[in-house]
């Protein structure tokens, strides 16, 4: 090779090996790969649940880690004959969508006046809705049940709905107070120049910004209420009631666990919750987004 | 002609409804919660309770389960309002709770059943000239030895002392069996308690008021070292034990055929049962303090009826049906649990057969925890501080029998 040939090569090989777009790369990739792991790393739970509700009782115990040899129906049939299953998933539906649009009403209307009445009760109300997020479960159990009884609401939808929705309202107006108080105030004061009343200016104008906190609380919420089966066991006592979490806890055994019922019910368990998300999926994560970039 | 044919069917049908209201208002609904009688620990139930309602035809039980973890939680609210379950399950330690508490039902020391107590279990659970509770069973802790290995590796029998155990330890060298499951939280203690006390070794009473303290006992200071020994021999390795789960992870471990000893409850025996090829018995504890092991037997739920319930008489017959052994039998046998009744036959099953050895030769120690010698704080100090001794084996062994004695001051 002569010499003129190294001299016009030269340049073309160093745009090739252009040490910034390398390191570049080399960052994407380590970043692609770290969030691969972590993604797998929090769906392998998922993944080893649904494989093992397909195994057989010899298949768990002989090779827990491995794949099922077939797709194993019968641990299904077996979960969903003992469960009340659709029955259950209603109860659970109707109690955790009830419960949400009650939290979020009431929470922000709650927040509304706290996050702008600039006073030292406001500031003692918010105070003392967060010390409800710090109450322990078992303190409030005894009180809520006889209070209950009291009101006649044991054993009622209404009962447990309202019961969930105390719970939680600490929460969402912890949520609500934070992110109102952080809204300008030169729209609200535009709505009042044009007329609006207090609650006008919560519905037109407050209510649509609160669309990515709303997102957010409703996750939880749902995730919390969905998941429980304390209070519903608690409450409820006629067996029509119950929700899908009791079915699934009835699978739990004190002294051990059978993982040929167990692992079925709990996918079975966690699917409509599932297909919620799925369903909605575009909503909660825009909702949960927007307004994160201004 | 028509009207007459719509008529009577209108009286027919008025009448079938009027009969069927009148049959489902004198329905009793027992409410009933357990924390057995679920899909994971039937324990009979489902055949019992058709049963029960078969020959009570006006009563409709209604069981609930409730893990017994979650009823301290559930069950207090409810006594307090007044609105308990008719029936529900407890152990000696909530009988003594709610019963001291005034909560539950004096179920009569005149009874029959009552007078056909073991005097073991009478002398536990009666509350001065109250009792509370009918108890359903007295459950055996031991060891679990898979034989289709220990065959293979030409051992005949369980191993039953600490030599034995070490024996076949050294058998399963270099196999790519684990000669044993030891999870920290409760196998490390029954093989703890196995070896530290003895039948003719002081009270268990000692202990619990501070007369004797842990640290300086010559016992549990020997069965801390007989842990040791076990490591030592390549029993089990303790860093990996130490985290097992004993209620799920230990027992598909052992179902899985690649453990050879397992130290659990009897109520173990149904599920290990079920496994294909899983050839099993359930021994004694393997203990240094007896040539033949040592059974533990645990003074197992019973059934009391809250102060406040609503189907008092109902309740009372759903206890009684209990107490006649063809019933009581059926629970036992789906538990692998002793009746607590004085001359009740033995449905324990064969393979269960040294466990009965060691108890007729009277090798047999009632688990301080079940009888309420040790408390529940005790338990889980036994628990933690277990779990820390097997993460280090270096530590004096005062560091940890410390820490219980320490438990037993604060619970003066």
């Amino acid at each position: 090779m002569s010499m003129t040939d190294q001299t016009t090569t030269a340049p073309s090989a160093r745009k090739k090996i252009d040490p910034n777009l390398v390191r570049k790369r080399a960052r994407m990739i380590i970043s692609h790969g770290l969030v691969l792991l972590l993604v797998f790393i929090m769906v392998m739970p998922l993944i080893y649940m649904v494989m093992m509700s397909f195994k057989t009782a010899t298949e768990i115990s002989q090779d827990p880690l491995g794949l099922p040899g077939s797709l194993y129906l019968d641990n299904y049939i077996r979960a969903l004959s003992s469960m009340g299953y659709v029955r259950s998933v209603i109860n659970s539906l109707g109690i955790t969508i009830s419960v949400i649009v009650l939290v979020v009403l009431i929470g922000s209307l709650a927040a509304y006046p706290l996050a702008r009445i600039e006073s030292r009760t406001s500031r003692i109300i918010v105070m003392i809705m967060a010390l409800g997020l710090a109450t322990p479960n078992f303190v409030t159990i005894t009180p809520i049940y006889v209070i209950f009884r009291d009101l006649g609401l044991l054993d009622t939808y209404l009962g447990i709905v309202l019961a969930f929705t105390a719970l939680k309202l600490p929460l969402a107006v912890f949520f609500y107070t934070g992110f109102i108080a952080a809204l300008p105030r030169e729209m609200e004061e535009a709505a009042r120049l044009d007329g609006c009343s207090n609650l006008q200016i919560f519905w037109y104008v407050i209510r649509p910004l609160l669309t990515p906190v709303t997102a957010t609380l409703a996750l939880f919420v749902m995730l919390m209420v969905w998941n429980d089966f304390t209070y519903p066991l608690l409450l409820l006592t006629d067996k029509d009631k119950f929700t899908v979490m009791i079915a699934v806890y009835r699978f739990v055994g004190a002294t051990g666990i059978d993982p040929t019922m167990l692992f079925p019910a709990a996918v079975l368990g966690s699917l409509p919750l599932l297909a919620l998300f799925i369903v909605f999926q575009r909503r909660i994560v825009g909702g949960a987004t927007a307004g994160a970039v201004k | 002609m028509q009207i007459l044919k719509q008529l009577k069917l209108t009286t027919v049908a008025a009448l079938a409804l009027t009969t069927a209201t009148i049959a489902s208002a004198e329905t009793i609904v027992l409410d009933v919660v357990a924390w057995k009688g679920n899909e994971a620990q039937p324990a009979g139930f489902p055949e019992l309770l058709a049963k029960f309602e078969a020959e009570n035809p006006d009563i409709d039980v209604e069981l609930t389960y409730v893990a017994r973890k979650d009823v301290d939680k559930l069950i207090p609210p409810r006594l307090q309002a007044g609105t308990p379950p008719d029936v529900t399950m407890v152990d000696p330690s909530l009988n003594k709770l709610w019963g001291d508490a005034g909560f539950l039902q004096d179920l009569g020391q005149d009874s029959e059943w009552y007078g056909n107590l073991k005097d073991s279990v009478k002398s536990i659970l009666a509350r001065g000239d109250e009792i509370n509770i009918m108890p359903l069973e007295v459950i055996g802790m031991g060891n679990f030895v898979n034989m289709g290995i220990l065959r293979e590796h030409g051992i005949e029998n369980p191993p039953l002392t600490l030599d034995e155990v070490v024996a076949v330890c050294k058998a399963l060298e270099g196999t790519d069996i684990n000669p044993m499951i030891f999870a920290g939280g409760f196998p490390a203690m029954l093989w703890v308690g196995a070896n530290g006390m003895a039948v003719d070794g002081p009270a268990r009473g000692e202990y619990s008021t501070g007369e004797r303290k842990f640290v300086d006992d010559e016992l549990f200071n020997a069965s801390l070292n007989s842990v040791r020994t076990l490591v030592d021999e390549g029993c089990f390795d303790p860093k990996l034990q130490a985290g097992l789960d004993p209620w799920s992870t230990a027992l598909e471990e052992f179902k899985s055929g690649r453990s050879a000893m397992l130290p659990q409850g009897a109520w173990n025996i149904g599920q290990f049962s079920r496994v294909e090829g899983l050839d099993f018995v359930f021994a004694p504890m393997p203990s240094v303090n007896s040539e033949v092991g040592m059974a533990l037997d645990l003074v197992g739920p019973g059934w009391a009826i809250p102060r406040d319930s609503s189907q008092p008489e109902a309740a009372a017959k759903f206890i009684e049906f209990f107490t006649k052994e063809e019933n009581l039998s059926v629970f036992l046998d789906a538990e692998g649990a002793y009746s607590p009744f004085v001359d009740a036959a033995d449905v324990m099953p064969e393979l269960a057969a040294s466990y009965g050895a060691a108890r007729e030769q009277d090798s047999l120690i009632l688990w301080p925890f079940s009888t309420l010698e040790f408390s529940k704080t005790l338990q889980r100090e036994w628990e933690e501080s277990l779990t820390g001794f097997l993460l280090n084996l270096d530590e004096d062994n005062a560091e940890t029998l410390q820490r219980w004695d320490d438990t037993v001051e604060d619970d003066l």
